[in-house]
């Protein structure tokens, strides 16, 4: 059942953005765990925290190097700590050598640290808590939280900015087109159909967002054999014109256009038009070429537009697939008798 | 009336044979004038020779100057006109001297209970039933047990006629021995450093057991508000132990059932530790617990940590009693009190 090809052109494109959204997350945790990126935060984190940034401090290395923080990951730079271990590794660090109550010595220990930020906060929580542990583990497990969350939120701009470009990336790259997908999907109802039906069939064979490696997610991409890509067959009977024109420049001072030309002409003979395999930039050119002014705009703002929807993310798309495809049905699939019999 | 022992050519002293009812005499009144510790046997023992040299180095001395901040006594002892050494024994002029001081009606002397026993009871729970803002109540009950033992006046043995008030005496003074530096009385051993005593000061804590103790608590207070982090002076032990903590006055918030009450159940709960000689004072400490001749012994065992209450008082208890070796067998017993 159809709510009419303009909601299904809207269905394929979710889907289409979600789909890249999932390669997009995939290659995002890819890069940062190559990186080591979440790792590293933390410990910057906790050096903050702890020693004002600085990490030779000699206590810093000691609570980081505290089994309850560092013995949490294989390679010695965890990418998570709890916050009830952080407040234990300090408490125990900092009362170490301990010969007397707990809290005497963790109140010494802090009344040697350096002056600075850090010893202020801890002198802070040392007196409200006026000799209570517990209520001292509280507060310094709360501290700790919180730059949790500031250190969450650095992170998400971070990889918000980071889906952008990857986006942008994987829009140009693979010449993923919003304005060209939509005309075509407009123009074509077998094709609309079957990406209406694949979203479909999607959105029900995944009742959360799946975690899929990005081979996965890309080969259903795809299988969609949505229009996009740089292959010349994208500009149907342009070739001979294009072999015909190389001389009378069209698009007289498109910058790649003439590169193009220029090439061609270095290339082949004059007027020859055997054409070796073109040089990406050819073909990019080309495809600028037979398009124009206004066409290459829209191809453009095409890219930008899959970009920017894509670093929207994929958990958005999915819900707002879901969202539409329970609008357009009448309800979830009743179960098949065998399975409401089980 | 003049006392049974002024009477021409008797003399009193150690070792020779004395009549007991006179010796009873000359002692009730040493005792009641201040300079006897306890004891009223009939014995002419060493408690008596000192109490008699005590009388003696005060009348040549003791011109009622107060070395402390307590303002003077009514009356000076070098008054009362004695030229004689200090001999520890009773001849007829200071007999003469005796009869001059107890008929001065500015010469203050010290009273006696008929049931010593009752009256201390009554007191002690009285003490134990007051609620106090200033102070918590157990840490006085406690600081009572080891000051008088629970005793505002003396609980005669077999023998003793000794129903007096309290009294605890230092001699403190360098190169002499005998004068009396200063004396505690009653339940609290409220300390007072002239002698003899005010008038009004003997209504207000000599008489009265539980006014006495109040000036302990209003004392202790003092000592937490100023001995401690304060203007006056700084404890050690609690710079040592809890160097950044501002003064707590209880783990427990005003209008608490439970605010500056539960101290024994806070005592039991602390962790407990163990001292013996030479065990240092505090950590880091240059001094540490050492035997002296008011506490015989540096073995306490299973004493609640003082670093471990969510209170100051236990530094406190100590200041108190002042500071050094003393002060911290002070501290001592008043927690092991506590958990009693």
């Amino acid at each position: 059942m159809s709510l009419g090809p303009v909601v299904d052109i809207g269905i394929g494109l979710i889907f289409i953005y979600l789909l890249l959204g999932l390669i997009t997350t995939a290659l995002q945790e890819a890069g940062a765990g190559l990186l080591k990126l979440r790792g590293k935060q933390l410990k910057n984190s906790i050096s903050d925290l702890v020693s004002d940034g600085d990490k030779l401090a000699p206590l810093f290395e000691q609570v980081f190097g505290h089994p309850l923080i560092s013995g949490t990951a294989a390679t010695n730079l965890p990418s998570y700590v709890p916050s009830r271990n952080f407040a234990l590794a300090l408490v125990d660090t900092l009362s170490s050598g301990s010969q007397g109550t707990v809290f005497s010595q963790l109140e010494n220990g802090v009344a040697k640290m350096a002056p600075g930020c850090a010893r202020d906060a801890l002198e802070f929580f040392v007196k409200d808590a006026a000799g209570d542990l517990d209520k001292l583990k509280v507060a310094i497990a709360t501290w700790y939280d919180d730059a949790m969350d500031r250190l969450s939120g650095v992170y998400k701009r971070y990889s918000q900015l980071f889906a952008i470009v990857v986006g942008l990336a994987l829009a140009v790259g693979l010449n993923i087109d919003s304005i060209n997908i939509a005309r075509t999907l407009w123009l074509q109802d077998a094709l609309r159909d079957k990406v209406a039906a694949a979203a479909q069939a999607y959105s029900q064979s995944h009742t959360t967002l799946p975690n899929d490696t990005v081979g996965a997610n890309y080969q259903e991409f795809l299988d969609l054999q949505l229009p996009i890509g740089w292959t010349p067959a994208q500009a149907p009977g342009k070739d001979q014109t294009a072999c015909a024109t190389a001389g009378a420049v069209k698009t007289a001072g498109h910058p790649a256009a003439a590169v193009m030309a220029g090439g061609t002409q270095a290339q082949g003979k004059a007027g020859n038009c055997v054409e070796a395999t073109p040089a990406w930039i050819d073909t990019v050119g080309r495809y600028f070429a037979d398009r124009g002014w206004g066409g290459g705009l829209l191809v453009i703002l095409g890219w930008l537009i899959t970009g920017l929807a894509t670093s929207l993310g994929a958990p958005f798309w999915f819900d707002t697939l879901k969202n539409i495809l329970s609008m357009r049905s009448s309800g979830p699939k009743p179960p098949r008798a065998d399975e409401a019999a089980s | 009336m003049s006392p049974p022992y002024l009477k021409p050519g008797l003399t009193l002293s150690a070792g020779a044979t004395n009549d007991p009812v006179i010796v009873r005499a000359l002692q009730r009144d040493l005792r009641a004038l201040g300079y006897l510790l306890r004891g009223i046997d009939g014995e002419f023992g060493d408690q008596t020779v000192r109490a008699v040299r005590a009388l003696q180095a005060d009348l040549l001395s003791n011109d009622g100057l107060s070395t402390a901040y307590d303002g003077r006594a009514p009356v000076a002892m070098t008054s009362f006109n004695l030229d004689a050494a200090v001999t520890g024994m009773l001849d007829q002029p200071l007999a003469e001297c005796l009869a001059a001081l107890l008929s001065d009606a500015r010469v203050v002397t010290l009273p006696f209970a008929n049931d010593p026993k009752a009256e201390n009871a009554k007191a002690l729970s009285e003490i134990a039933n007051s609620v106090s803002a200033t102070a918590p109540t157990p840490f006085i009950s406690a600081m009572v047990i080891q000051e008088s033992d629970g005793q505002h006046y003396h609980v005669p043995g077999k023998g003793d006629e000794d129903s007096c008030v309290t009294v605890g005496l230092d001699r403190n003074k360098h190169h002499n021995a005998d004068v009396i530096t200063s004396r505690g009385y009653g339940v609290g051993q409220y300390t007072l450093f002239h002698h003899p005593p005010r008038a009004d000061e003997l209504t207000d804590f000599i008489v009265d057991p539980v006014r006495n103790v109040q000036h302990a608590f209003a004392e202790l207070r003092d000592k937490f508000d100023r001995f401690l982090a304060g203007p006056a002076d700084r404890a050690d032990d609690r710079d040592a132990e809890h160097p950044m903590l501002n003064l707590r006055l209880c783990k427990y918030q005003p209008g608490n059932a439970l605010y500056m009450r539960d101290c024994r159940a806070c005592a039991r709960a602390a962790r407990m530790v163990n001292i013996a000689r030479g065990t240092p004072a505090y950590q880091g400490a240059t001094i540490s617990y050492q035997p002296d001749r008011y506490y015989p012994s540096a073995i306490y065992n299973n004493v609640p940590d003082r670093a471990d209450f969510a209170c100051d008082w236990p530094y406190a208890v100590r200041r108190y009693n002042g500071s050094g070796n003393d002060s911290f067998h002070y501290q001592t017993r008043i927690l092991l009190n506590l958990l009693r």
